[in-house]
């Protein structure tokens, strides 16, 4: 995986696995994203949809009607912005052995956010609490994949993010 | 018996709504999110300069929370709700 700055924006470069494997992670997330795939009490979906209100405000009433009003919302643009990363990944072209995801502007701002909507699903789903991220990784672990995965997740979103502040 | 009677006074119950006292909106510490898009979404939503967007992630990173927008209930609905579009924990309330 290599990500770098070009004129208008970023390109990432992938390994054939790396780009299936990435497809086959936002498949998962559209699924998860299906009305009634996560249980109201399940911390994922606290995650992608927290509560809108903290302190005195934090009433029954104002969350719940916070939560009416913007979760479908929300729903719709997470599984947009995971459906329009799938076609960048349709047929890349070749570049110096790579496969190539060229993005503009916009392109780095979905892939930013999409590669934040995995984050915080397998993140959440591997009970991260600590700043200082996952520890070291054992082999025998039957979460040592989702570890890998979350790490390579962290090092191309914080690749781009780092081009598109300039 | 009087046929007309004083009104008793009525109990005045103390409402603590200020309708002046403004609102907030609170970036809460998670552990997930990386600093760099932290920031990055600061200055993103909000257009602030990458100081005060380093500045604000930081006050998030290291006392747990900080406050990074200011004004009608309405406006600080549409600021969480665009930051839980970026995957951020953000929350609105009334400021004490």
């Amino acid at each position: 995986m290599k990500v770098t700055r070009t004129g208008g924006g970023a390109r990432m470069l992938f390994t054939e696995v790396e780009v299936e494997t990435l497809d086959g992670l936002l498949a998962d997330l559209v699924e998860l994203l299906a009305p009634d795939a996560l249980s109201p009490a399940d911390p994922v979906r606290e995650r992608l949809f927290p509560s809108g209100y903290s302190g005195t405000a934090a009433a029954a009433e104002n969350q719940t009607e916070f939560r009416e009003l913007t979760e479908s919302g929300l729903r719709d643009e997470r599984v947009a912005r995971a459906e329009a990363c799938r076609v960048d990944l349709v047929d890349p072209p070749t570049r110096r052995g790579r496969l190539d995801i060229e993005l503009d502007a916009t392109g780095c701002d979905r892939w930013l956010r999409v590669l934040n909507d995995l984050r915080l699903t397998i993140g959440t789903r591997l009970d991260i609490t600590d700043d200082a991220g996952p520890p070291d990784i054992d082999p025998s672990d039957p979460q040592s994949m989702s570890y890998l995965v979350y790490g390579w997740l962290s090092a191309v979103q914080d690749g781009l993010v780092r081009i598109a502040m300039r | 018996m009087a046929a007309t009677a004083t009104p008793e006074a009525e109990a005045v119950e103390e409402v603590r709504v200020d309708p002046d006292r403004p609102w907030i909106t609170i970036v809460w510490n998670d552990p997930i999110n990386l600093m760099s898009y932290v920031t990055h979404v600061f200055m993103t939503v909000f257009g602030y300069p990458k100081g005060k967007a380093e500045k604000l992630m930081m006050d998030v990173h290291e006392k747990g929370r900080a406050v990074v927008s200011t004004g009608t209930r309405e406006r600080m609905e549409l600021d969480v709700e665009t930051l839980h579009g970026y995957g951020l924990w953000a929350t609105l309330q009334q400021d004490d």
